[in-house]
């Protein structure tokens, strides 16, 4: 069977040779590092553990790039997130205790359902900034830890 | 530990570990952290003091009490009180009676005699402590940098003021934050305690007002203009709930009950938010506005939504004896004091093991017409406070109080020795002093077993013994205390001082 022929098989092969050497660099400084997120110390099994990992200070607790969710477990989970850009990022969690899909607050806006921050940032009778809870993501691979209280 | 790790776990602005005391006045200035050793020191020639010394985090127990009289055969339950227990960990010293972590205290008085147990509330604050070793936590008087997530106000609470029984649940009171529950009988700490979901983390205060058939009446302080009053079943269920629109004041310990009304004194504290931004306690930054009025606001028991609000010229209030009404008069009693500087002055004092003493409170008596809006205001010149009833008679006019009281020279005055007894009616006092090596606390009464007249039965408290360096409780025939404790039980170790507590009777 007759196969597609380049038409310049020579210049081809240094085409091709260039445009894998060019996707091998972009994959090493672009869009496909895994972000591994384990979160430790959740209380029960109830409910699940919502992520959410922005990558701007306007944007913190507003809009985030990325972000999942996993059955909470007091053995502690962990959540990978694939594609995620060299550069640097804040995560927020919290953990849906009672599986309604949003924090809890009680009658004066006083959330009431665990959550923490990256960095182990504490947020004082509000959230960590995005400054504090910011770590960077810069290599194929990373993994944090972050401890829920 | 080498002086540069203690700096840093010390927190902002530490000391050199070896610095002498600060002795300025203003008592909240120096973020002073001070070593455990130095607290030997401090204590060694305050022998009077040595309560404030707290305890490192220990449980206690004993379980048979020295007797000394008659323990009377119908007095039986178990006494619990609260307060402050300890005040230092990983080399530094709280600097306000008011920070430390609750310890419950449980004197059972059974046929075999009298048995004591303390244990400490493990609030979430005192197990992350624990486990590091160390402060985590900011607190009402001093400054400790925060070193763990502050989510709500139970993130805070140390569960420390007051302790009552409340249907099956034994609640440990700390008015910022929720009740903490605790098994009756071993005081093991089950947790922070939510009327209802949406309720979680809301302030509880540690003075509810129990009306003899149960009814149970609690506020919580939300923030500068609002006010939750909750109504509970003797069972302990929510009825109700409300947020009130209130005054605003930084801090109200208390407040009184009537048979129809509710009534609160809002002291005219505000809150100096700068301060409060820039990493001061909230304690220094409580200001006191001696030209502004106190607010008196009382709210319908029917209709939480019916409020009045009266003034009067300012004074503090901590506590209150009782409140009732008959055509439309409310009467209250309370313990009054001028201002707030029994705080930013005494407190620090006696937490560095220096005598002081507190400023003068006086019981205050207060009329108030809902025909005519007028208010009259009288009151006493004994020093007294931890105002307290015969429980039957919460709500409803009554004539005793019982108080504990000072007697003797006033410059030696570091405390309270003895106990008084009030008769609203007549004037007349009932008093018996310890003398100057004994410092009592507040006491309750405990009706005789089927009786109906009012303070027919026991005056029960702790107190304690200087010289011997010990704690002791203390049984009282209630209508006649010149004549003396009928029995002591002495422990064979002392106990940090409480403030509130209960007695259940079985």
């Amino acid at each position: 069977m007759k196969m597609f022929k380049p038409f310049a098989p020579a210049l081809m092969t240094t085409m091709t040779i260039i445009t894998l050497t060019a996707a091998l660099l972009s994959s090493a400084s672009a869009s496909s590092a895994e972000l591994t997120v384990e979160v430790k110390g959740i209380n029960n099994n109830m409910g699940k553990i919502y992520i959410a990992v922005y990558d701007k200070a306007e944007d913190w607790m507003k809009k985030p790039v990325h972000s999942a969710s996993v059955a909470a477990n007091v053995a502690g989970v962990a959540i990978s997130l694939k594609d995620v850009a060299v550069g640097e990022y804040a995560i927020s969690l919290y953990h849906d205790e009672n599986d309604n899909g949003k924090m809890d607050t009680n009658i004066v806006g006083m959330p009431i359902e665990p959550y923490a921050f990256s960095n182990d940032a504490a947020g004082q009778f509000g959230p960590a900034s995005f400054e504090q809870a910011k770590f960077k993501v810069d290599a194929d691979k990373k993994s944090i830890v972050i401890n829920i209280k | 530990m080498d002086r540069r790790s203690f700096l840093k776990s010390a927190g902002a602005g530490a000391l050199a570990a070896s610095a002498t005391l600060p002795l300025s006045l203003n008592a909240f200035s120096a973020e002073a952290a001070i070593r455990s050793a130095d607290t030997t020191k401090l204590f060694k020639n305050t022998p009077q003091l040595t309560q404030m010394r707290g305890f490192g985090g220990q449980d206690i127990g004993c379980d048979n009490a020295l007797i000394e009289g008659k323990i009377p055969a119908e007095l039986r339950g178990v006494f619990y009180r609260n307060g402050p227990g300890l005040f230092e960990r990983g080399g530094q010293r709280y600097q306000h009676w008011f920070d430390g972590d609750g310890l419950v205290n449980a004197w059972r008085f059974t046929d075999k005699g009298v048995a004591h147990r303390a244990r400490f509330v493990r609030t979430e604050k005192f197990v992350a402590e624990s486990a590091a070793n160390e402060f985590l936590l900011p607190v009402f008087g001093s400054r400790i940098k925060a070193k763990r997530q502050i989510k709500n106000s139970d993130s805070l609470n140390t569960a420390n003021t007051n302790v009552v029984l409340l249907g099956d649940k034994l609640l440990a009171m700390w008015e910022g934050g929720s009740a903490y529950e605790l098994d009756p009988n071993t005081l093991e700490t089950r947790g922070p305690v939510a009327w209802k979901p949406e309720l979680k983390a809301m302030p509880f205060s540690a003075h509810p007002k129990v009306e003899a058939d149960g009814t149970f009446w609690n506020f919580g302080t939300v923030m500068m203009g609002k006010t939750i009053l909750y109504h509970l079943s003797a069972k302990g269920d929510l009825l109700r709930y409300h947020l009130v629109d209130a005054p605003p004041s930084a801090m109200v310990h208390d407040f009184a009950v009537s048979q129809k009304h509710i009534i609160f004194l809002l002291a005219p504290i505000t809150l100096d938010r700068a301060l409060l931004k820039a990493g001061g306690g909230f304690g220094e930054a409580m200001r006191w506005n001696a030209k502004d009025s106190v607010k008196v606001l009382i709210i319908d028991k029917a209709d939480f939504t019916k409020q009045r609000l009266l003034e009067l010229p300012a004074f503090m209030v901590f506590h209150f004896g009782n409140a009732w009404e008959e055509n439309n008069v409310i009467r209250v009693d309370f313990v009054k004091s001028d201002n707030l500087d029994t705080m930013s002055d005494y407190m620090p004092k006696i937490m560095r093991g220096e005598l002081a003493r507190s400023d003068d409170s006086y019981a205050a008596f207060l009329k108030i017409d809902l025909n005519t809006g007028r208010l009259t205001m009288e009151s006493r010149k004994e020093q007294v406070e931890f105002p307290r009833i015969d429980p039957r008679f919460v709500a409803v006019r009554n004539r005793q109080v019982f108080y504990p009281t000072y007697v003797g020279a006033a410059e030696k005055s570091w405390g309270f020795n003895s106990m008084m007894r009030l008769d609203k009616d007549s004037g007349k006092t009932d008093t018996y002093s310890f003398g100057e090596d004994f410092r009592l606390e507040e006491h309750v009464l405990v009706a005789k077993p089927g009786s109906s007249r009012e303070a027919e039965g026991w005056l029960v408290g702790v107190g304690f013994d200087v010289a011997r360096q010990q704690s002791f409780a203390t049984v009282f025939d209630a209508m006649n205390l010149q004549a003396g404790p009928i029995a002591l039980a002495h422990l064979p170790y002392w106990v940090p001082p409480c403030f509130h507590g209960n007695f259940h009777s079985v």
